[in-house]
């Protein structure tokens, strides 16, 4: 008998063969992750369809700013836990006078590929560049800026046109990430896709869905980065991200479907966290260039808010991982109180009936725009059946990220729902430049009583003071509703069991790998 | 003495009524009719047979499995999926249409003169044709939805585009055999201009290709147009699409599967049935199918003592 089963077994058949060609195939496609010992690189899954400009003074989208945060280095670095800032490439600052600061540069800080070393030079021409480019920038940190120069090779001297207390926390938005002022004139274009910066890691190879980043050998803290390589992937599909997570063909991913949390927190080999982001969904009225509708009568903005149901967002949406709000201050800044503030957070329809009634509008259709974050169009859907029941129709129109900006920043567009990240902690960056009619991203908004309040809150130090006059802008802003906000969400991570000394911070552009490794 | 006379060809009534006797004897070409009629009433019919609104939320009733309330369940904000599937037919078919529509009209006089005229003409046309043809066809329709940005309107213009050179090519290959034919020259010695040859000799006899290949377009038109609303690029949310919904329904792949179902059977059955009709009208459209029936009628009349065409 034995050598007949032992024939039996050795005999192959056609599903045995089809099993074992199966077999060999997927242990060829999906490399079994190599987790422990040895493993220096990390392959990431990052939401969005795909990497258009890494160039801190003109990139503009979220799944971009997460490589370009670890290919540049800012001026100052975020501690989110002590909710403020600290030394990066600057090491101090100073305030001679109100309308004067003086940066301390760090020495011996290297570009990228050999281009030297970064000076005060760099930083007045990459600040000098924003301002005459009238780059996105320019609407936050830099707008206050009269004149700049370098004092010597390591110290810089700013002149503000007004007082600015805040300046220092808010150049930790890209307007702190300098570029060298060599490679950008030699390279021009090819800068935004393979910039040089200063970071722990430097750009290796870069298509539009792929960007491949290397472990700089010259960064200034030795003992940084741990990782050798980073390969980052746009996966716009929530699903496709986390199935390739489980696969193993991922190690790292953002913003999964919320509807998979479970999933993933049941799964063994991965590790999950969610941090409350400064982040918020919100809905922008183009209030120039569109003056026949209805939402120039601030009524019918208010009753759309009203509208509004904040809560089933959370829950359907978010599957609980977010806060319903009604105002731009997230959990954590200074004047931040638990929201929402006027507009219930069920919605009041009879109100919003009410205020179309006074407004005298019965019912229109407006255009509504939206990026390519799946969950985002998901939300605008729902939105769209809310405010229909006060005769409002979206028309919605669903686009790539770059083509949203373009209409988004040029103010081309009716109406829009999206999300945002505040870039600097400080309320300054939740306010100003959403609010004041001089902001880039205001949209045609323009109440002299906001700009009052906005620019004097910026001018002052004193901390209660700033509380009261954002508690007076939140008011005024809640009133004329240029803006529809929805809640704060959670920023969402999962990666494989292993990886080590990452931060999760509440920046949905922000994820740092300096200090990632695996262990 | 009986006197026989002969009566006058009824070519034209005779081809038609074989093609019918041809199309109805396939039974899947009339299976797949019934089929196409009811979907296409169904779907025509959808304000007044689609029992809920296709576009109203109700989130207490997300993701019902099938049941009486809901035929094939609810979707992710409580849509009645079968009242999406109606509508959404409504989208898909239409866009098919209006593809066939505007690529035959363009498609088809391109293609006739081209043949007809020959030279450089032809050259010209063709070169034009090529180089559409050789990129593949939804990949160019997605490049050009993505130029024109994500709509409907544009999914139809960029399919309908894409479709052009397919009854070019068609219609020019029946032309240029066409016009040698000794009645077409028969024509020109008459007198008669060109435009009367190629609309009465050439295009008459040139249309059971275009037949046939209305019914390919037709078909590949509701799967493109379901592929690239799949995509996000055609029919926007909240309206109801094939496409996108059977999008929609993969996050819910292990939840509720049954949300795959309706949209992925009215794609299936649709393309299959116009696909089965094709194929149906090529064999009804063909001569030598009919000289087989016009032997086996022959056959028939010569055993019942009948001769056709002489009366006695």
């Amino acid at each position: 008998m034995f050598p007949t089963r032992r024939a039996k077994l050795f005999t192959p058949t056609r599903r045995s063969f089809l099993a074992g060609a199966g077999a060999f195939a997927a242990a060829t496609q999906f490399p079994i992750p190599a987790i422990g010992q040895g493993k220096k690189d990390l392959v990431y899954g990052g939401f969005g369809a795909g990497y258009s400009n890494l160039n801190p003074l003109q990139r503009t989208d979220n799944a971009a700013g997460i490589i370009m945060r670890n290919v540049f280095d800012a001026l100052v670095r975020p501690d989110y836990a002590a909710q403020r800032v600290v030394p990066e490439l600057a090491v101090e600052w100073s305030r001679p006078d109100a309308l004067t600061w003086r940066i301390k540069l760090r020495e011996g800080v290297k570009w990228h590929k050999g281009y030297g070393e970064m000076t005060a030079e760099d930083v007045v021409y990459s600040w000098m560049t924003c301002l005459q480019d009238k780059c996105f920038q320019t609407g936050t940190a830099l707008f206050p800026l009269e004149s700049i120069k370098a004092d010597g090779k390591y110290v810089v001297e700013a002149k503000m046109k007004q007082p600015f207390g805040a300046f220092p926390g808010v150049t930790m938005g890209y307007g702190g990430n300098i570029i060298c002022k060599a490679a950008h004139q030699e390279m021009g274009n090819a800068y935004n896709l393979t910039p040089i910066g200063t970071g722990a890691f430097q750009v290796e190879q870069a298509s539009s869905n792929e960007i491949i980043v290397a472990r700089n050998s010259d960064y200034w803290n030795p003992n940084q980065p741990q990782l050798d390589r980073i390969v980052f992937r746009a996966i716009p599909d929530s699903q496709v991200r986390l199935q390739s997570l489980e696969r193993g063909e991922l190690d790292f991913i953002s913003q999964p479907d919320t509807k998979d949390v479970e999933e993933i927190k049941s799964n063994d080999d991965l590790v999950y966290t969610s941090t409350p982001g400064w982040v918020w969904d919100y809905q922008q009225f183009c209030l120039k260039g569109n003056d026949g509708m209805a939402f120039q009568d601030k009524r019918v903005r208010q009753a759309i808010s009203y509208a509004i149901d904040r809560e089933a967002i959370v829950k359907e949406i978010y599957n609980g991982e977010a806060l319903p709000t009604d105002y731009t201050i997230p959990p954590g800044f200074m004047g931040y109180k638990k929201g929402p503030l006027r507009y219930p957070k069920n919605g009041d329809l009879a109100k919003a009936k009410e205020l179309m009634a006074a407004a005298g509008v019965s019912g229109y259709e407006v255009e509504v725009i939206c990026s390519d974050k799946d969950w985002l169009r998901r939300e605008l859907e729902l939105v769209a059946a809310m405010v229909s029941q006060i005769g409002i129709t979206y028309k919605i129109r669903n686009l790539d990220i770059g083509s949203f900006n373009n209409l988004w920043l040029n103010k081309n567009f009716q109406q829009h729902l999206e999300d945002i990240t505040i870039v600097a902690p400080d309320t300054d960056a939740t306010c100003w430049w959403f609010y004041h009619s001089q902001g880039n991203v205001t949209a045609g908004y323009d109440n002299p009583e906001m700009d009052k309040l906005l620019d004097e809150a910026r001018a002052s130090s004193d901390t209660d003071e700033r509380i009261g006059l954002y508690d007076q802008v939140t008011s005024v802003a809640l009133e004329d509703q240029p803006l529809v906000i929805h809640c704060n969400p959670n920023l969402i991570r999962a990666y494989r069991k292993g990886l080590q000394g990452f931060e999760p911070g509440p920046q949905a552009n922000a994820e740092w790998f300096k200090d990632a490794r695996w262990s | 003495m009986s006197a026989v006379t002969f009566a006058p060809p009824e070519r034209s009534n005779s081809a038609l009524s074989l093609a019918s006797g041809q199309f109805l004897g396939n039974r899947a070409a009339l299976v797949s009719f019934v089929c196409f009629v009811l979907i296409t009433v169904a779907c025509l019919a959808a304000p007044l047979i689609a029992p809920y609104d296709p576009v109203a939320i109700s989130l207490s009733d997300k993701l019902q499995a099938p049941g009486m309330a809901h035929w094939l369940g609810t979707d992710y904000f409580g849509r009645d999926v079968l009242s999406r599937v109606l509508y959404g037919g409504r989208v898909s078919l239409m866009v098919a249409l209006l593809v066939v529509v505007a690529s035959t009209l363009v498609g088809v006089p391109i293609g006739l003169l081209a043949g007809f005229a020959g030279g450089r003409v032809d050259n010209a046309l063709m070169r034009i044709m090529d180089a559409f043809l050789t990129f593949p066809p939804l990949l160019l329709a997605v490049a050009i939805v993505g130029v024109l940005g994500p709509s409907i309107e544009n999914v139809m213009l960029a399919l309908a585009l894409v479709r052009v050179p397919v009854f070019a090519r068609i219609v020019r290959s029946s032309t240029l055999s066409i016009r040698e034919e000794t009645y077409v020259k028969a024509a020109r010695v008459l007198g008669s201009g060109w435009v009367r040859i190629l609309v009465t000799h050439v295009l008459r006899n040139a249309i059971a290709p275009i037949v046939v290949q209305i019914t390919i377009v037709f078909a590949g038109a509701i799967v493109s147009e379901a592929s690239i609303s799949f995509l996000g690029l055609g029919a926007q949310p909240p309206s109801p699409s094939w496409g996108r919904d059977l999008n929609e329904a993969r996050r819910f792949l292990e939840d509720a599967p049954w949300l795959l179902f309706g949209p992925s059977i009215a794609i299936l059955v649709s393309v299959l049935s116009v696909n089965f009709i094709g194929d149906g009208l090529r064999d009804a459209l063909d001569p030598r199918a009919w000289q087989t029936l016009r032997r086996a009628t022959a056959r028939g009349s010569a055993a019942q003592g009948a001769t056709p065409g002489r009366s006695q």
